[in-house]
């Protein structure tokens, strides 16, 4: 085979395995809601917390984060993150701070849990030839991403969305959250995790009975109306960050002559709040968690970010 | 035609597929009557059904329905596909005969029609979140592209009056459907209710709240 065979070759194998996980996509909620799972609860049983974590009082307010799609599981954040959710955590001291959600599937199983491809996935996260590892980890998105297709496709949407809020509730729970309380169930959401966000709420409203609100940082909001059952979705938007703008380009919903749709009944009834946070990017060095990016006004970028959603908070507990 | 082996059984289905697919006239020589063209087409029709039901097997899931009965749905759906199109070829026959004096056999008519499946060999691709959605449609017009020239191809009437053939055949099968073959269609669900557990083309909002 000529060299020009084998690149051709492997663009056809690249191509080939993003349809087959595309195809496979939406087995993993369909098979959970179906009770096809082995060991996980179907969605009648009892929401369970698997443990109580070091939160002696019960909060007054709850702020979920739902991460982008570039995660392998509930339990792992970059330094990045984790950096700009203890700024958050210092300026909201009496908020509790759900972490470890894992936006990107019904049944809670992280990528390296128990799961078909578990091996593929946590080889590439191994892989030290950092350059590789980049390019594969785009696998890792792919795949997250088409949950979030998942999540916005009507037909498989509510399952998805269904698990998901399971999911947020047996977190919740775990974190000292007390179902029935008045306390305030906020979720936070970046990137790919906007849509999830979306998805989820009107079922996260019929489980806790409790308004729900969503900070979207940079998310991508599809035209999903789910959007109607929110209290209010503030999205910070960042000057220099076009990939928010996918869901605006590519869900008709989203287009302002569609006047009946979803997303644009929300924007009448002032459910949708923009927050311009000055020239920040979705990705990479002067994203909305950068530590090092400043603004023009000297202001870290993830300062910034946290910042404003601390203010968003304070907004929704004055409501 | 001949087929002396499987394998060149798997190559015609899967050249009669190719050749519809590129709305090829060539595809005619498979409207025949011969066992071994009906045996092809009839492939290509249930493999079309199977695939369709597999894309659209949300409804399946939705309802419960256990891995056994999952497959024995999607099984059934391609024999009840191949059932549908020769009933829908036979209008299309007889409103070509009664209306445009059409002299080819009721076979060829069938045929023809059971090419015009051959589009959604691809439906499990309707499987795919979001976009599987505008596929479903994009499946639907090729497959009545498909149909229309084959049919045109059987019948030598003329686009326009093939369109009607086609058109009004659908639209008589729809009134069928829901008039005199009601007891039939009764009949069907129920039998499709009692081996698989499920009322076919149930709906995606019998989904109901379990929390």
């Amino acid at each position: 085979m000529s060299p020009f065979s084998w690149v051709l070759a492997l663009v056809g194998l690249v191509i080939l395995a993003f349809v087959v996980l595309a195809i496979i996509s939406p087995f993993e909620s369909l098979g959970w809601w179906a009770g096809w799972g082995r060991d996980d609860p179907g969605p009648t049983a009892a929401i369970q917390a698997n443990d109580t974590r070091s939160v002696n009082e019960p909060a007054q307010h709850y702020l979920v984060y739902l991460s982008g799609v570039g995660r392998l599981s509930g339990d792992e954040r970059t330094t990045k993150e984790d950096d700009f959710l203890n700024r958050v955590q210092a300026l909201l001291p009496a908020t509790v701070i759900v972490r470890d959600v894992f936006p990107f599937s019904a049944t809670g199983t992280p990528l390296n849990g128990r799961r078909l491809l578990a091996r593929v996935w946590m080889w590439i996260d191994r892989l030290q030839h950092k350059r590789l590892r980049a390019w594969l980890y785009n696998f890792i998105q792919f795949r997250n991403l088409t949950q979030v297709l998942v999540s916005a496709d009507p037909r498989y949407g509510r399952v998805y969305s269904t698990g998901i809020a399971r999911e947020i509730v047996r977190h919740l729970i775990a974190h000292g959250y007390d179902v029935g309380s008045k306390a305030h169930v906020t979720l936070m959401c970046i990137s790919g995790g906007g849509q999830v966000s979306v998805g989820v709420g009107p079922v996260l409203l019929e489980m806790l009975g409790r308004p729900v609100n969503i900070i979207s940082i940079g998310g991508v909001l599809t035209d999903d109306p789910g959007i109607l059952a929110l209290e209010r979705l503030y999205h910070l938007s960042g000057e220099l960050d076009n990939i928010q703008y996918i869901g605006k380009w590519f869900f008709p919903g989203r287009w302002s002559w569609l006047r009946n749709s979803a997303w644009n009944r929300a924007v009448r009834k002032g459910k949708i709040k923009v927050i311009d946070v000055g020239p920040m990017k979705h990705m990479g060095w002067g994203d909305y968690f950068s530590r090092s990016a400043k603004l023009p006004d000297g202001t870290i970028n993830a300062a910034r970010t946290a910042g404003v959603v601390a203010d968003v908070v304070k907004e929704i507990e004055q409501t | 035609m001949e087929i002396n082996s499987i394998g060149d059984f798997v190559a015609a289905v899967f050249d009669a597929i190719v050749l519809a697919l590129g709305l090829n006239p060539e595809a005619t020589r498979y409207m025949n009557t011969d066992v071994e063209s009906i045996a092809v087409l009839v492939t290509v029709a249930f493999i079309a059904g199977v695939s369709l039901l597999l894309g659209q097997s949300v409804v399946l899931f939705l309802n419960r329905v256990t891995r056994t009965r999952f497959l024995l749905s999607i099984a059934l759906n391609g024999a009840l596909y191949v059932v549908n199109l020769l009933i829908w070829s036979t209008v299309i026959w007889l409103i070509g005969r009664l209306a445009f004096d059409v002299q080819q056999p009721i076979g060829i008519a069938m045929m023809a029609v059971l090419l015009g499946s051959a589009p959604f060999v691809f439906g499990f691709f309707i499987l795919v979140p979001y976009l599987g959605l505008i596929f479903t449609r994009v499946l639907y017009a090729w497959s009545l592209l498909v149909t229309i020239v084959m049919v045109e191809s059987a019948f030598q009437i003329g686009w326009l009056r093939t369109i009607v053939c086609v058109g009004l055949g659908w639209l008589v099968l729809l009134l069928i459907d829901r008039t005199v073959g009601r007891p039939i269609v009764m009949v069907r669900d129920r039998v499709l209710l009692k081996l698989t557990g499920v009322a076919p083309y149930a709906q995606a909002s019998q989904l109901g709240r379990t929390h």
